[in-house]
């Protein structure tokens, strides 16, 4: 418990917390930026070690395969039901429904929803087991012993994120189709034979979806585990770094929606058919 | 072979035990909360400072968050609206999704993130540190002091918040709008207003946050007061809130977007 | 006054108290003390309803507080205050503000002016009233102790409940809560029990001293009492040795 003084601030004011959250959204990402780097360099140069993977891999999967799942079921169903409504409101009928609901599904709402998912119970038990660590200064002891966090630590569960997400997207992506289809049939009355449809998906769709899977496998352990290391102070500090990561990643994977969608779009944009 | 079975039975019914249990148990602080509010024990300074508090923490996030969703919103109703050759629905395509659905949910797990887990933590802090005692052994009671204001102060940024998303996300698709479609934003705009999309759609969403906020607030409470365990019993509990709080969003969005059917 | 009557408390398999037996007076200081985890700090915390006992009763001047509810307790509080061993301050509120809270939420609308003049009062008596508007986490231990203090006696309580106030304290402010304590008892008539094993306190400022030992009093008696007590394990703790009876 230090004795200096240190000035507390209770209020700031509105613009202040706006231009505070950009400056610390530029500190973040190049300090986040830095982690990623050295991920990607220990991934090259660093220890081979299949196990921790394997093992990162296990806990991801397991802890989320089901409450993502879960959640997916429920989107599916949800997003049937409001679409058919709407489209109901301006169409004849539903024959496109299927089609146009496999087509959001794969390209945009199966990854980044189960993104979402993944960045909350995924990232923020990264964050809360790194900091952990960081409070208690095992990170420490582990530097002193010559070995870098980044290598033994984060390494394994990025490596195990950006494998597990395009595992978890498939499942509950494909949960969340099979359970639009039974809700199509008990509202709309749809057969299955006219709500499966995949005329409507196309590599272009499937890039962008594959590509946001990777993209969101990528940002949520480096964000997590940033937050996670970077971890100090009292006890709120495990806390906050729990928060962080909740935050920045659900952040990262809306943000990193938006501009792979944008850049499919600008890039491949025909879709006259 | 019997052993084999009835572990994994005794773990079936242990995990569906639990999510009720943990059903109840907030539904217990829900009652603590409306019993404190209605015996007039909701401090009112403590209120306000929450009402700042929250507002201002999730502004940037709500900012950011309303404006990328409009822009995905107009960017995955594009293909489906140059199908039909019907630009002048793109207002109604982008507008029904936000309102109804996208624009109450994202804002929620925003909200829960940021302010939730926000919440959890102090709360879990004040429980590690004693200060939670320390109110009680001044004849203090922790819930109408602390915990309903921040509970009051949650439900009531989300229900704001959604609102301000909601337009400022429209605003954001009209733009996007007009920049990947050429799509002008007047065209955009009557395509909202014109009778396809009404108040119902709004209040839909309205309604959903609503509820949220009440899953998000009531959640991230529990597991603040319900801290053990130094530091990483904090981080341990944030985790816990933001996990229910997002499972539950959807639980709930499922039920009330039949229930308002 | 305080009684204790038989009162037992296990943790798991763990006896903590095995009938404890004895009285507070009034207006006395009354230390308890005894090795770390002989139970002593969940002793006091029985008399207002922190810890509720497996067994036996607890009266605070009349009134058996083992089976009250919380609300029943809060006026138990208000006559009884509990300084805790860590300060545990309000983190996002001012030192004055920490003072001022339990005067505005029980003070029957008085006008902020007056608490806040009170609140100062209240930190002048602890020699405090230069850190009224400084936060806890710019203070030190000994100075977040005798805020915590003042903080306690907003209400005028008639008993006050020390749990360790000179544990992790250097000398020189250990001994300043020391005085404070004394001078509660000297000018304000209260009745002070203390739970520590800083052997300075408790020959400088105790009335009264029990120990405990293995989960039961082993002696009740004045410092002198104890000074020339026979009993080897009471003579073990008094003069601080590492060896002799006491069980690691």
């Amino acid at each position: 418990m230090s004795e200096a003084p240190v000035v507390s601030e209770p209020r700031r004011r509105v613009l202040g917390a706006l231009g505070e959250a950009g400056l610390e959204t530029t500190r973040t990402v190049s300090s986040a930026y830095g982690v990623f780097v050295r991920t990607l360099y220990y991934l090259v140069r660093g220890r081979h070690e299949p196990g921790a993977i394997a093992r990162q891999m296990y806990e991801i999967g397991n802890r989320s395969l089901v409450f993502v799942s879960l959640v997916m079921g429920f989107v599916g169903v949800i997003l049937v039901y409001q679409g058919g409504i709407q489209t109901q409101r301006v169409l004849p009928d539903l024959s496109q429904l299927g089609a146009t609901f496999l087509e959001l599904l794969v390209r945009d709402l199966a990854p980044s929803l189960a993104a979402l998912m993944v960045a909350t119970r995924v990232g923020a038990g990264i964050a809360a087991e790194l900091g952990s660590m960081a409070v208690t200064e095992q990170l420490d002891a582990l530097r002193l012993s010559a070995a870098d966090p980044v290598d033994y630590l984060v390494k394994p569960r990025f490596v195990a994120s950006v494998v597990m997400l395009f595992v978890l997207t498939i499942v509950s992506g494909t949960v969340a189709y099979a359970c639009g289809l039974v809700g199509a049939q008990v509202f709309f009355e749809l057969s299955p034979r006219s709500f499966v449809d995949l005329s409507l998906v196309d590599a272009v769709y499937l890039g962008s979806g594959l590509a946001k899977c990777l993209a969101y496998g990528a940002a949520i352990p480096i964000l997590s585990a940033h937050a996670g290391l970077t971890a100090q102070g009292g006890s709120n500090a495990v806390g906050a770094a729990t928060t962080r990561a909740v935050v920045h990643s659900s952040l990262a994977v809306i943000a990193l929606d938006f501009a792979i969608s944008f850049g499919a779009h600008a890039l491949f944009g025909d879709f006259s058919r | 072979m019997l052993d084999a079975e009835s572990g994994a039975l005794e773990q079936a019914r242990s995990a569906s035990e639990a999510p009720l249990r943990l059903a109840g148990r907030l539904a217990l602080l829900l009652a603590a909360i409306a019993r404190a509010v209605a015996d007039g024990e909701l401090d009112r300074r403590m209120l306000v400072k929450s009402l700042y508090e929250t507002g201002v923490r999730s502004l940037p996030i709500v900012v950011l968050t309303a404006l990328f969703t409009g822009g995905i919103m107009v960017v995955q109703a594009a293909p489906i609206v140059e199908r039909y050759g019907a630009h002048g629905l793109l207002g109604w395509g982008a507008g029904f999704g936000t309102l109804r659905e996208i624009g109450p949910l994202l804002t929620a797990l925003m909200i829960s993130g940021r302010v939730g887990a926000n919440n959890t933590a102090e709360l879990g802090t004040m429980v590690v540190t004693e200060q939670l005692d320390a109110l009680r052994a001044l004849a203090i009671d922790p819930v109408g002091f602390l915990v309903a204001p921040r509970f009051l102060a949650i439900v009531t940024t989300l229900l704001l918040a959604t609102l301000f998303a909601d337009a400022l996300a429209l605003v954001g698709a009209a733009y996007v709008g007009a920049a990947l479609l050429g799509v002008d934003p007047t065209v955009f705009y009557s395509g909202l207003t014109s009778g396809l999309l009404g108040f119902g759609d709004v209040a839909h969403g309205l309604v959903k946050s609503l509820v949220f906020g009440g899953v998000i607030a009531s959640s991230s409470c529990h597991y603040g007061l319900t801290t053990t365990g130094g530091a990483p019993g904090v981080g341990r509990s944030v985790n816990a809130a933001v996990v229910v709080s997002a499972a539950g969003v959807f639980l709930c969005d499922f039920f009330v977007s039949f229930l308002i059917a | 006054m305080i009684s204790f009557r038989e009162v037992s408390k296990r943790f798991g398999s763990k006896v903590v108290l095995d009938g404890v037996t004895f009285d507070v007076p009034r207006g006395e200081i009354s230390f308890i003390i005894g090795a770390s985890g002989a139970g002593k700090s969940v002793l006091i915390k029985h008399v207002t309803g922190f810890v509720r006992p497996d067994g036996g009763e607890i009266w605070l001047d009349g009134v058996e507080v083992s089976r009250l509810d919380e609300r029943a307790l809060a006026s138990v509080r208000k006559r009884c205050a509990l300084v805790f061993q860590h300060a545990t301050l309000f983190d996002s509120q001012s030192c004055l503000e920490n003072v001022a809270l339990p005067l505005e939420k029980h003070g029957r609308s008085r006008p902020r002016g007056e608490i806040l003049a009170r609140a100062r009062d209240l930190l002048t008596r602890v020699h405090m009233e230069a850190f009224a508007d400084r936060f806890p986490s710019e203070l030190g231990e000994g100075m977040k102790k005798r805020v915590a203090i003042a903080r306690a006696l907003a209400l005028e309580p008639e008993y006050v409940l020390f749990d360790e106030p000179t544990t992790g304290l250097d000398p020189v402010n250990a001994r300043r809560v020391d005085r404070l304590i004394q001078t509660l008892s000297r000018e304000g008539g209260v009745t002070s029990l203390v739970v520590s094993h800083d052997l300075t306190s408790i020959f400088g400022i105790a009335d009264r001293i029990v120990m405990l030992y293995k989960g039961r009093v082993r002696l009740i008696g004045s410092p002198d009492d104890f000074r020339q007590s026979d009993d080897p394990v009471v003579r073990q703790f008094v003069r601080g040795e590492a060896e002799g009876p006491m069980d690691a």
